[in-house]
C-alpha cells in the first residue's frame, strides 16, 4: 500500500516535472536560441552600421587629407565602450588614422580583407570608404562579441528559471495530483479488504465522472459479479456436498440391503441344505418301511400268517403313498418358487370347498375322535383358483387334526372382513405355538414340532400355503396361545355372491370298471425300459382276462411291434434308451396305420406343462408314475371302448 | 610623405601614376627631403596638384540648387582665373571624376568674362588683383567660391585654400542660409581648419 501510493504519487511527480522540465527547456533553448540570433544579427549590423557611419564621417577628411579630424572622429568611439578598436585606412591601405580603447591592442598596420567576421569574442570590420568618385580607404572596427558571454548567463537565467519552474510545478502537481491519485488509492484499499478480508460485499466509493469514475464501477460491477459467482458456488458446493451425503447414505443402505440380501440368501441356502438333509431323512423313513416290509413278505422261509402279510402290504402301500404326498409337495413348492403355479381365478362357493374338504378331513378326524365344527347355511364366495383354495384348506385342516390332541376340535370359521374381503379361520385345540415358533412358522423347510418325532410331516405344507395364499392376493397369518391351541387363518378377495346351493358336481374316483363284454380279446402293448415297473404292468394289466399283453423294452422295439401287431392300446413310458416316448407317439401319430391308435402316457415326468404339452401332442392319457392302479385300468377301459368300433370296422 | 599624401588625394590611378610621375621628377629636382608645399612658393605644381584634386572633391560636399544643378547629365563647370597652367592641373585632376554625377569641365575665365554657367570658381593667388572683382561679380550667383588669399573670406568667398604645418589646408565661410542658395555639407566643415561665420 504504502509502496503503491509512493510508487503512483512518485510517477505522476516523475512526469509532471519531466514535462514540465522539457517544455521549459525546449521554451528556453528556442528563446535563447532566438535571441542569441538575434543578437548576433542585430550586433553585426550594429558594427556594420558603426563601420559604415566611421566610412561616411570620416570620408571628407580622407579626401581632404586630415588625419587628425579623423582621429577626433575615431575618438568620439569612446561613448560606445563596446567598440574596442577602430582605424582608418587611406586609398593604398597606409594607417590613416587609429583609436583603441583602454588597454587594447592597436588595429593593425595593415588592413585584412574586407567583410565582417568574429573571433575569440571580438567582431571584425573591415569595409570600404567610397564616394561618389570610388574608393577613398578603408575602416576597420573591432568591436565586443559577447554571444558566449550571453550564452552562459542565459544558462544559468534557464537553470534558475526552470529550478523555480519544477519546484513550482512540483507543489502544484502535488496538489493537484491528488485529485487523479485519491480515487485510484481508493479503489486499491478496497481491493486490498476485498483480497485479505473475503468480503465482496464492500464496494469502492465513485467520487468522479471521469475514467476513474468509470473504472470505480467496472471494479464494483465486478466485485457484484465476483460476490455472486462465489454465493452461486458455495450454493453448488453445499447441494454438491448434500448429494454426497445423498449418495454415501444410499450407498450404506444398499450396501446394508446387500448384507441383509446375502445374509438371507446364506440362511436360505443353509435352510435349503437342511432342508435336503430333511427330506433325504424323510424320504428314507417310509422307504425303509416298503424295503423293510418288503424284504419280510420276500422270504420265505420266515412263517408269515396271511393276515400278517396283509399287514405288510399295507405298511409298504401307507410308506409308498406317504412317499408320493412328499415328492408331490416338493413339486409344488418347486412350481410356486419358481413362479410357474398357473391359477385362474374365479368367484369360489366357500361352502362347496368346505364341503370337500370335511369329505376328506373327516376319516382322519374321525379315527383320532377329533370333532369337527364347520359352518352352516354359508352364502360367502370368494375370488380364487378353486383347486388351490381347497389345497390350502386341506392343508390347514390336515395341519390342525394332526397337531391336535386326542379327542379334540376344529373349528372353522368364515365371515366377511373389512373392505371387501372374506376370513377363513382354521382353529385346534392342540398344544399351541411359541411366540418364536409362530415367528419360524412361515419360513420356507421349517419343520415345526419335527424334534418331537410325533408327527409326519413335510415342513413344505405352511410354506406351499403362504404361496398360493398371496398368489391368489390373500394374506395368511396365525394366532397361537400355548397349552390352549391356534388359529390359522387367511383372507381373500370377497366376490359377489354365487347362487346358494349350485354345488359343483365332483368327479368321484373311477372305480374299476366293469369287464368289457366278453368274447373279444383285445391286446396292449406295453413299452417300459424299467423290468420292475413292466412286472408292475404285467401284474395289472395280467389280471384282466380281455386283455393280451405284449411288450418292449425300448422305444425302437416297441415301434416295431406296434407296426407289426397293431395293438389295441399302446402304454408308453417316456425316459427310454433310443427313442423317447414323445418321439414314438409322433411316429405313431404321423404313420396311417397306427394313427388311430390311442397311446397312454405312463411317465415320471410329473410336471403341469408335461401333463398339458403331453395332452396336446395327441396322447389319449397322461398318467404319472407312481401309477394308479385304478387310473392305469380306467385309462385302458377308456381307451378300449373309443377303439372299439373304429376296431370293428376295421378288422370286420 | 608627398607622395603618401598624393595617394590620398588623387583619385584615378593612371592619374595617379602620371602625377607621381612628374612629382618624383621634381623631387629628384629639389634637394632631398625640402620638396614642401609652401605658401611661399605658390609656382610649384605640387602644391596646386593638390588644390586641383580638392577642387574637384568640394563639389561633392556643397548643394546647389536644382534649377543651377537640376536633372540631366550637364557637365560640371569648374571656372579657374588667371593661370591657364592652374587649369590644365586641374582638367587633369579631373579627368575620371564626377560631381553629383556629372562629368567635370573646366575653363579659364579672363577677366571680364562672365561667370553665368559657372559651378566652382576658382581665383587663384596669381589674380588676387582681381579677387573683389570676381567676388562682387559671383556674390549674387549660386557659385561655390574658391579663393587662396588672406582676405579671401573676408571679401566674400565661401572656401580659401591656407597652408598649415606645410599641408592644405582650407577655412570655409558658409554662405548665409538667407542669402546664397548654396548649402556647405557639415562633413566639409569638419575637416575644414576653420569655419568662420558667414558675415552680412
Amino acid at each position: 500500500m504504502r509502496a503503491l501510493r509512493t510508487s503512483l504519487r512518485h510517477k505522476l511527480l516523475v512526469t509532471m516535472l519531466l514535462a514540465t522540465s522539457v517544455a521549459v527547456l525546449v521554451a528556453l533553448a528556442a528563446m535563447i536560441g532566438y535571441d542569441l540570433r538575434a543578437y548576433h544579427q542585430s550586433w553585426l549590423a550594429d558594427v556594420d552600421a558603426q563601420g559604415e557611419l566611421l566610412g561616411r564621417t570620416t570620408a571628407a577628411a580622407l579626401t581632404f587629407d586630415d588625419p587628425k579630424t579623423a582621429r577626433d572622429n575615431l575618438a568620439l568611439l569612446r561613448f560606445q565602450p563596446k567598440v574596442r578598436a577602430a582605424a582608418i585606412y587611406d586609398k593604398s591601405g597606409r594607417l590613416f588614422a587609429s583609436y583603441a580603447a583602454n588597454a587594447e591592442p592597436e588595429p593593425p598596420a595593415e588592413p585584412a580583407g574586407d567583410g565582417l567576421r568574429t573571433e575569440a569574442g571580438s567582431v571584425l570590420l573591415v569595409k570600404p570608404i567610397v564616394d561618389p568618385s570610388g574608393r577613398l580607404g578603408t575602416v576597420y572596427v573591432r568591436a565586443q562579441y559577447e554571444l558566449y558571454d550571453r550564452l552562459a548567463s542565459y544558462a544559468g537565467i534557464a537553470l534558475l528559471v526552470g529550478l523555480l519552474a519544477m519546484g513550482a510545478a512540483l507543489v502544484v502537481s502535488n496538489r493537484l495530483q491528488r485529485a487523479v491519485t485519491q480515487p485510484i488509492l481508493d479503489i486499491s484499499a478496497v481491493a486490498r479488504d476485498v483480497v485479505q478480508q473475503r468480503n465482496y460485499a464492500q464496494r469502492a466509493t465513485r467520487t468522479s465522472d471521469d475514467e476513474v469514475g468509470a473504472l470505480t464501477d467496472a471494479f464494483n460491477n465486478m466485485l457484484s459479479e465476483i460476490e455472486r459467482r462465489t454465493h452461486e458456488l458455495e450454493a453448488l458446493n453445499a447441494r454438491a456436498s448434500q448429494l454426497n451425503e445423498d449418495l454415501e447414505r444410499r450407498v450404506h443402505e444398499r450396501t446394508k440391503q446387500l448384507e441383509e440380501a446375502t445374509d438371507s440368501a446364506q440362511k436360505a441356502n443353509r435352510a435349503k441344505s437342511e432342508f435336503l438333509a430333511n427330506m433325504s431323512h424323510e424320504l428314507r423313513t417310509p422307504l425303509n418301511a416298503v424295503i423293510g416290509f418288503g424284504q419280510l413278505l420276500k422270504a420265505s422261509d420266515v412263517a408269515v400268517s396271511v393276515e400278517k402279510r396283509r399287514e405288510f402290504a399295507e405298511h409298504v402301500v401307507a410308506a409308498g403313498r406317504h412317499l408320493l404326498t412328499l415328492i408331490d409337495e416338493i413339486l409344488n413348492l418347486a412350481q410356486i418358487e419358481s413362479g410357474k403355479v398357473s391359477l385362474s381365478l374365479e368367484p369360489v362357493q366357500i361352502a362347496d370347498v368346505l364341503a370337500d374338504c370335511r369329505t376328506m378331513i373327516g376319516p382322519m378326524a374321525q379315527s383320532r375322535g377329533i370333532r369337527l365344527d364347520f359352518p352352516s347355511g354359508l352364502g360367502l364366495a370368494a375370488v380364487a383358483d378353486r383347486t388351490r383354495l381347497k389345497q390350502v384348506l386341506l392343508n390347514l385342516l390336515s395341519n390342525a387334526v394332526k397337531y391336535n390332541r386326542d379327542n379334540g376340535a376344529v373349528t372353522v370359521t368364515c365371515t366377511p372382513h373389512a373392505s371387501a374381503r372374506i376370513r377363513i379361520s382354521v382353529q385346534d385345540t392342540g398344544a399351541g405355538l411359541q411366540a418364536t415358533e409362530v415367528d419360524a412358522l412361515f419360513q420356507p423347510f421349517n419343520r415345526l414340532g419335527r424334534e418331537l418325532g410325533s408327527e409326519e410331516g413335510t415342513g413344505i405344507g405352511l410354506v406351499v400355503t403362504k404361496r398360493l395364499v398371496e398368489a391368489m392376493g390373500g394374506q395368511i397369518g396365525v394366532q397361537s396361545e400355548p397349552g390352549v391351541g391356534s388359529v390359522f387363518w387367511f383372507e381373500l378377495a370377497a366376490s359377489v355372491p354365487a347362487q346358494p346351493g349350485l354345488s359343483v358336481e365332483h368327479t368321484r374316483p373311477a372305480m374299476l370298471d366293469a369287464p368289457h363284454a366278453a368274447g373279444r380279446i383285445a391286446t396292449v402293448l406295453c413299452v417300459e425300459d424299467n423290468p420292475a415297473n413292466m412286472e408292475l404292468l404285467r401284474q395289472v394289466l395280467g389280471q384282466r382276462p380281455d386283455l393280451r399283453l405284449l411288450t418292449a423294452a425300448d422305444g425302437r422295439a416297441g415301434l416295431q411291434m406296434a407296426f407289426e401287431h397293431r395293438p389295441d392300446v399302446i402304454v408308453l413310458d417316456n425316459n427310454m434308451p433310443n427313442l423317447t416316448g414323445s418321439e414314438a407317439q409322433a411316429v405313431l401319430r404321423n404313420d396311417p396305420r397306427t394313427s388311430a391308435i390311442p397311446v397312454i402316457a405312463l411317465t415320471a415326468n410329473a410336471m403341469p406343462g408335461a401333463i398339458a404339452s403331453g395332452l396336446t401332442a395327441g396322447f389319449f392319457r397322461y398318467l404319472t408314475k407312481p401309477v394308479d392302479i385304478r387310473q392305469l385300468l380306467s385309462a385302458v377301459s377308456d381307451a378300449l371302448s373309443s377303439r372299439r368300433p373304429d376296431e370293428r370296422d376295421r378288422t370286420r | 610623405m608627398w607622395a603618401r599624401r598624393l595617394a590620398v588625394l588623387t583619385p584615378a590611378r593612371r592619374k595617379l601614376w602620371r602625377a607621381l610621375g612628374a612629382v618624383l621628377l621634381v623631387a629628384a629636382w629639389t634637394a632631398g627631403s625640402c620638396i614642401e608645399v609652401s605658401a611661399q612658393s605658390p609656382g610649384k605644381p605640387a602644391e596646386y596638384q593638390i588644390k586641383a584634386a580638392f577642387l574637384c572633391k568640394f563639389g561633392n560636399y556643397v548643394q546647389w540648387p536644382p534649377e543651377v544643378l537640376g536633372g540631366g547629365s550637364d557637365p560640371f563647370v569648374i571656372a579657374v582665373t588667371g593661370d591657364d597652367r592652374i587649369t590644365e592641373e586641374v582638367s587633369r585632376a579631373s579627368a575620371g571624376l564626377l560631381v553629383e554625377g556629372r562629368p567635370i569641365v573646366v575653363r579659364t575665365l579672363r577677366r571680364g568674362d562672365p561667370i553665368a554657367g559657372v559651378h566652382l570658381l576658382f581665383v587663384a593667388r596669381s589674380d588676387d588683383r582681381n579677387l573683389r572683382e570676381w567676388l562682387t561679380a559671383a556674390r549674387p550667383l549660386p557659385v561655390l567660391t574658391v579663393t587662396e588669399s588672406d582676405q579671401g573670406l573676408a571679401l566674400g568667398s565661401i572656401i580659401n585654400f591656407v597652408v598649415a604645418d606645410n599641408k592644405v589646408r582650407f577655412d570655409v565661410a558658409p554662405p548665409p542660409s538667407d542669402r546664397a542658395a548654396l548649402k556647405v555639407d557639415s562633413r566639409l566643415l569638419g575637416v575644414a581648419r576653420k569655419v568662420v561665420s558667414p558675415t552680412s
